[in-house]
């Protein structure tokens, strides 16, 4: 599984169904949302690291939309556009507006996926395990998660969890996004058990602040993972 | 044999007839000069057929999932060009088109795909041209025939 997940904002829905299957086959996570209205509805900034996102939609057209993330909402979340729109002046339109890459319909899976990877290269949206989490420390290799060198037993679903929040230190997660993620599902999961989880996840690993981490809850949009000295400031 | 009038082709200094056949050749014959474009335009897009089969292991039954969810928004965006189309609202019509050429492109159903953008074309440019409505049957015939060719399909891939 890779680790970002991607959001199909797209009112063609066999379009979108496409899309999700080419994401799936190359290990993506994914959420599909039938238009910017239902994006924002579902908070759908807190749920991906990256946008695929449609040019012709009711109500609110693709690039009214980027325009709308880009100068007021201030998001700099990656937005790939996938549309029929082949003009020339309608690519331009869309990368000054702030897309990151522009595609036409019909895309190929090899392609999409090779530019998805480039743009989160570049924006950098998921942080590399590498990155200073101390005093916690991740074993890709072993799936093992140590604190302070010693080892501590997770279960696979609480590894996957710690390691998808540890990614994403500082920004609010909601629940979407964990049950694609984690649970590779949208729907059958109980939004209770993910509660569960993160209450679990606070009192064993110390995420309540013992350990110099918190997992804070933010009323109706999700969950937010940061360091303690970060909350003083 | 169908003709549909008027229609341009890329070049300018021949602006033409739309005649398809019953193969998966559509030519292009200029009413001044006579000169015959022969374009290769299969109703299915068979390497985009290939793509979704690869697929189908990630999402049992996309397959007909997509045949479903193109025939329910391809019909509605037909309806909506016939609507936009007897309404004369040209920037209606530019619309419907461009969904449909969207529908068309996400099953590879090629030669929808290229009618309908030109259709889409003609609605957004050529402001004092009628759009005849035998261009819109012949929307709808391309659409059953891209439907009887995808289910085919189907069954010859269970």
């Amino acid at each position: 599984m890779r680790e970002a997940v991607i959001g199909i904002v797209e009112d063609d829905s066999a379009h979108a169904a496409l899309l999700d299957a080419m994401l799936a086959r190359a290990g993506y996570a994914s959420l599909v949302f039938g238009s910017a209205r239902d994006f924002r509805r579902r908070n759908g900034i807190h749920g991906v690291d990256l946008v695929l996102l449609d040019w012709n939609m009711p109500h609110e057209s693709g690039l009214e939309f980027l325009i709308s993330l880009r100068k007021y909402e201030g998001s700099n979340i990656p937005v790939i556009f996938i549309t029929s729109n082949d003009q020339e002046q309608q690519t331009v339109e869309a990368l000054s507006a702030g897309a990151d890459d522009y595609l036409i319909k019909p895309v190929k899976a090899g392609e999409l996926v090779a530019r998805i990877e480039s743009v989160l290269r570049r924006s950098h949206v998921v942080v590399d395990t590498a990155e200073d989490i101390a005093p916690f420390e991740f074993h890709m290799d072993k799936r093992t998660l140590t604190l302070h060198g010693k080892p501590l037993k997770t279960t696979p679903k609480e590894f996957d969890l710690l390691l998808f929040m540890f990614r994403r230190t500082g920004r609010v997660i909601n629940r979407d996004a964990i049950l694609a993620h984690v649970w590779h599902t949208r729907t059958i999961v109980p939004t209770r058990t993910i509660d569960t989880y993160i209450s679990r996840l606070r009192s064993k690993f110390g995420l309540d602040g013992r350990s110099g981490w918190k997992i804070q809850g933010i009323y109706q949009q999700g969950y937010r993972l940061h360091r303690m000295e970060e909350e003083a400031q | 044999m169908k003709q549909m009038t008027p229609a341009d082709t890329d070049d300018a200094t021949h602006p033409s007839t739309w005649e398809t056949c019953e193969h998966d050749s559509l030519s292009v014959i200029c009413p001044h000069c006579n000169l015959q474009f022969m374009i290769k335009l299969p109703l299915l897009d068979t390497e985009h057929l290939t793509e979704i089969e690869a697929l189908e292991t990630f999402r049992p039954g996309l397959r007909e999932q997509m045949l479903t969810l193109f025939v329910d928004s391809a019909r509605a965006s037909l309806r909506a060009c016939d609507s936009a189309w007897q309404a004369n609202d040209r920037n209606d019509l530019e619309q419907a088109a461009h969904r449909l050429k969207g529908s068309a492109a996400s099953l590879g159903a090629t030669r929808l795909r290229t009618l309908a953008g030109q259709l889409e074309k003609d609605a957004a440019d050529d402001a004092d041209e009628i759009i005849h409505a035998h261009r819109l049957e012949e929307l709808d015939a391309v659409l059953g025939k891209t439907i009887t060719a995808y289910e085919n399909w189907l069954d010859v891939n269970k």
